[in-house]
Formats: structure tokens, sequence, C-alpha cells
């Protein structure tokens, strides 16, 4: 039986290096690669209309890969996932889906951590519908401050967007204090799990969201490919955001009778390899053993935060080790500039991001104007940590 | 070392350790404020100019190591010469970068860059403190001498 980590090819041949971009991408999972192209050369059709066998099994294998996105994200009804192309492309659907049945002076509450794939939508949608933003704090870890939420909420407000981690800090949200206030003030909620879905499956159910949005990229899987899961209720009352082929009942051209979901948001030939990549990672990523997982993470987390203990010049940005957070951790350098480390590290083979993470709001409340970020996934090592912490040494030496 | 470590040669680090003396400059006929898309970093630049010369280039800048390397460079080169002479300055610097082509004259100094010209993932780190004097001389427009 292969390790963990042999599951993962880039890793097992050496070429990914000490990998610690996983905030950024992933590596692709080998059982993804393999269906992947498995349908690529013995199974390729179009989805959904065609009616001879390899385009049947083809159909067959993607809403394989929708129901197992479900149980990843613990969704009892397979139609509530949508495949898009991106997280990312997934808010925006929302953006414009359910942003079409707001008036102007709604009200729309976004976290001030969030990523700007949530943020963004939103100022397009204010702009375009006369929605109004507001923003709900984070605390000085990066934690939105729940506290704050209620004092936010009016008759007007319609849904309440947040991360469910911040790729910034590892900061993970309460999301189910956030939807018990919200339920009862008849809120929605949206939830970025861009980053929560590589360590481990979701249960929206128990969550208690409405809308929740994954990326294949950041969960093993292909890029191309993202999800948005949302109650099968609020989808049947939401707008198509693209029209085109596969997402009608009848197209006349008076009018067009659209499909039920979750094919109404799915115009035009879908991303079907990536979505049946995405799958083969979901089932893989279902039958791991997420507790020990978990537990190794944090560990590593651990060994990596021991070694900036004893670095007067390092300052880590978000919550400590044993706190509610993800193994994504971002740290200033006194006097060095987070690209300038990520150049002398890469070319080491260790792989780090540095700059804003497309996260500008957060900067400017954490007040750094760029981190560099070590994100850990399922497959790191301590071998990785040790790397890293060479690497850093020998780039200090040559930026003295 | 790798062929990164030439990127961080000591010309580079001493002439950013000095973009820690920029600042503004006391008559600025213009101002200008440049992000690199890439990171957020970003750049003010501001020229004092006596007609088409040169009095002061001075500013603000929030990057890396190379961003204030060229920063400083910039202003350290600049005054004195003439409006015409900053454009050429900018065309320099565009070239090293694109082709490895050496600076001459007085924008000689650029040459510390060299290194970088294979580093195209840094080109905008250089090129920032330019590209906001030249949207800055844009503001100003061209004066006769």
């Amino acid at each position: 039986m292969l390790s963990l980590r042999d599951q993962f090819p880039s890793l097992a041949s050496g070429l990914a290096g000490t990998y610690l971009d996983n905030a950024a991408t992933t590596q692709a999972a080998g059982a993804s690669l393999a269906r992947m192209a498995s349908f690529e050369t013995g199974g390729r059709a179009n989805v959904k209309r065609g009616i001879y066998p390899l385009a049947t099994q083809a159909t067959a294998a993607f809403e394989n890969a929708r129901a197992a996105l479900a149980r990843y994200l613990g969704a009892e009804n397979p139609n509530e996932v949508v495949f898009t192309s991106s997280a990312t492309a997934a808010i925006n659907l929302v953006a414009h889906g359910f942003g079409a049945g707001l008036s102007p002076g709604d009200e729309i509450i976004i976290g001030e951590g969030e990523h700007h794939a949530n943020i963004v939508p939103w100022q397009i949608l204010r702009d375009r519908a006369g929605v109004v933003l507001k923003v709900l704090p984070v605390d000085d870890e990066g934690y939105p401050r729940l506290d704050a939420l209620d004092g936010l909420i009016t008759a007007r407000t319609r849904l309440i967007a947040v991360t469910h981690a911040s790729n910034v800090t590892g900061a993970v949200t309460d999301v189910a204090a956030v939807c018990d206030i919200a339920r009862g003030k008849g809120v929605r909620v949206l939830v970025d799990g861009a980053q929560m879905a590589a360590h481990g499956p979701v249960d929206v159910a128990t969550l208690g969201c409405d809308f929740y949005v994954v990326t294949g990229h950041k969960m093993f899987g292909p890029t191309g490919i993202g999800v948005l899961w949302a109650r099968a209720a609020v989808l049947d009352a939401m707008a198509p955001f693209m029209g085109g082929g596969e997402m009608i009942r009848r197209v006349t051209f008076d009018e067009t009778i659209f499909a039920p979901p979750p094919h109404r948001f799915e115009a035009g030939t879908p991303p079907i390899t990536q979505a049946i990549g995405l799958g083969a990672a979901a089932d893989l990523l279902l039958g791991l053993e997420w507790p020990e997982i978990r537990a190794h993470e944090q560990v590593l987390l651990g060994m990596l935060m021991e070694r900036f203990a004893d670095r007067d010049r390092v300052t880590v940005i978000g919550p400590g080790a044993t706190a509610k957070r993800l193994p994504i951790l971002s740290f200033t350098i006194a006097g060095v500039h987070p690209h300038d480390i990520c150049e002398l590290m890469g070319a080491r083979g260790v792989a780090l991001r540095g700059g804003h993470h497309c996260a500008q709001p957060l900067m400017d409340r954490l007040g750094v104007a760029a981190t560099t970020r070590a994100s850990l996934a399922l497959y790191n090592i301590p071998s990785d940590i040790e790397a890293f912490t060479a690497a850093l040494d020998e780039t200090l030496e040559v930026l003295a | 070392m790798s062929g990164a470590d030439d990127i961080y040669d000591a010309r580079i680090k001493t002439l950013a350790a000095q973009a820690e003396t920029l600042g503004p400059v006391d008559h600025a006929a213009c101002r200008h404020e440049a992000d690199n898309f890439l990171c957020g970093d970003r750049m003010a630049v501001e020229v004092d100019l006596d007609g088409n010369r040169v009095k002061a280039v001075g500013g603000k800048v929030r990057g890396c190591l190379l961003t204030r390397a060229a920063a400083a460079l910039l202003s350290q080169v600049a005054p004195g010469l003439e409006r015409a002479d900053l454009q050429g300055g900018i065309k320099q610097v565009e070239a090293l970068m694109a082709d490895g082509t050496p600076a001459t004259g007085a924008w000689e100094g650029l040459n510390a860059f060299t290194p970088v010209h294979g580093a195209k993932h840094r080109h905008d780190c250089v090129l920032l403190p330019f590209q906001a004097l030249a949207a800055c001389l844009d503001q100003t427009g061209p004066r006769d001498g």
C-alpha cells in the first residue's frame, strides 16, 4: 500500500521540492490524475445530452463526481452541488444569482479578513444594484469578531459572507455561531471554504450555512474546477448567472424556460475532466483518517512555530499554535521583504508565498504590507520543516 | 550559492539601504503612486522641476529590496538631469530588463540590476519606481527650455 505522500506523484518524485505553498495550490493526488487520464483516453464524450454508451458513461462519471463532492461537503442531495470553474466563480455566481433578488438598500456583511474573491464580487454587486456593504471586523489574531455581528445586522441584511479559514492567518471562523446568529434573523450565510476543504471533510448541515464554496486545486484536485453548494430551496429561487446550452428546458425566441438546479447554473459544456478529477480527490480524502492527519499537521505547525521562537526579528501574524486554526502560518521578519525571502528560499527548493495574499484589507487591519506564508498539507513531513529552517538561515545570511 | 543570490549583490543591498532617506521634495511639480500588480508593493514618486531641469526626485517606497534599490538609484541620479534624460533612463531600465542591454551615461549605475534580467518575475520590482516616474512626468507635459 502506498504511503500518503507516495499518493502524490510530484512529491514522490521529489520534483515539487519542499512544498509549503499549499494554501495557494495543493499538489494533485495520483488518484485524481489517473481518473482524469482514464476519462480522456477511454471515456471522453460530452455530458448530459448524448445517449450513446460513451456519452452516458461520461455523464455517469460526471454525476458520480458530483455525488462525491456532495458526500465530502456533507450534503444529502447531489443536486445541491454546482460545478463552476473555481471558488471565485462560485462566489460570483451567487453575487449575480442571489444578488439579482436584492433591492437597493439591502445589506450584505462581509468579513474584514476575506480573500479578495469574497470582497470584490460584492463590491461589483454594490455598484450595480445599490446594495450596502458592511464589514465584520476581525480581532488582532484575524478571527472575525462575532461579538460585533449582532450589531451589524438590520432588517435589511440579506447575506453574511465569511471565510471558513483565513488564507493569511489560518484562523478558523466559528461558522456555526455565525449561522446561528444569522438564522435567527432570516439572513443567509455564504462560507468561503477554499482553505478549509484541504483539511478534511466539511459538514454543511452541521454548520447551518446556505452557500459553501470550494476549489479543486486547493483540495488535491485539478485547476479549473470549483464547487458551489447551496441549499436546494435557495438554488431553486436563484436566477441563473450565465445562459447557454445545457441549462435550459425549452428555448423559443420569446422566452427560455430554465432547467432546475444544478444544471441551471452550468451553462455550456462543463469542465468534465476536471470535475471527474475533483471527484476522485474527494473520494481519496473521504477515505483518510482525519483525526490522525489533523494531529500530524498540528505537530508540524508546532515545529514551525518553535523554529521562530528564538528569532527576535520574526513576528508570527495570527493565532498561536494551539488555537482553532489551520496550519497556514504567516510571518514577517524585521527589515526583510517577503519577496526577497521567497526568492532565495525558492532557489533553495522551498516553496513559500509572499505578498498580500489577495487580502489587502486584512493586511491593512493587521498593520503589515505583506507577509511570508508557509502553508502545510497532509503530505508534509518533519524534514520539510528542517529544510525550511536551513534555507531560512542561508537566506538571512545572503540578505545580511 | 544559487543564481538567485546574484540578485542580492553588495551594490543592490547598499542602494536599498539608502532608500531609507527618501522623502518628499519641497516643490513637487508632479506626484504619482504606482502599485506592483504582482505583490502590492507601492512607490510614490515626486519630482521637483526647474523648467526642464530636475531639481529633485523623492517620494516614498514600500517594497522589496530591488524596488527600494531602484528607487534610491533614481533619486540619486536624477537631480541635474533634463526631463529628456529621465525619459532616457526609463528606456534604459526597460531595455536592461527586457534584453540585458547595458545602461550607459548617467544611468550606468542601473547595471547593478543586470542579474535581475534573468529573473523575469522580478522585472516589475526594478521597474516600479520608473513606471511611477513616467506617470508622474506625464502629468507635467513637455516644456520648452
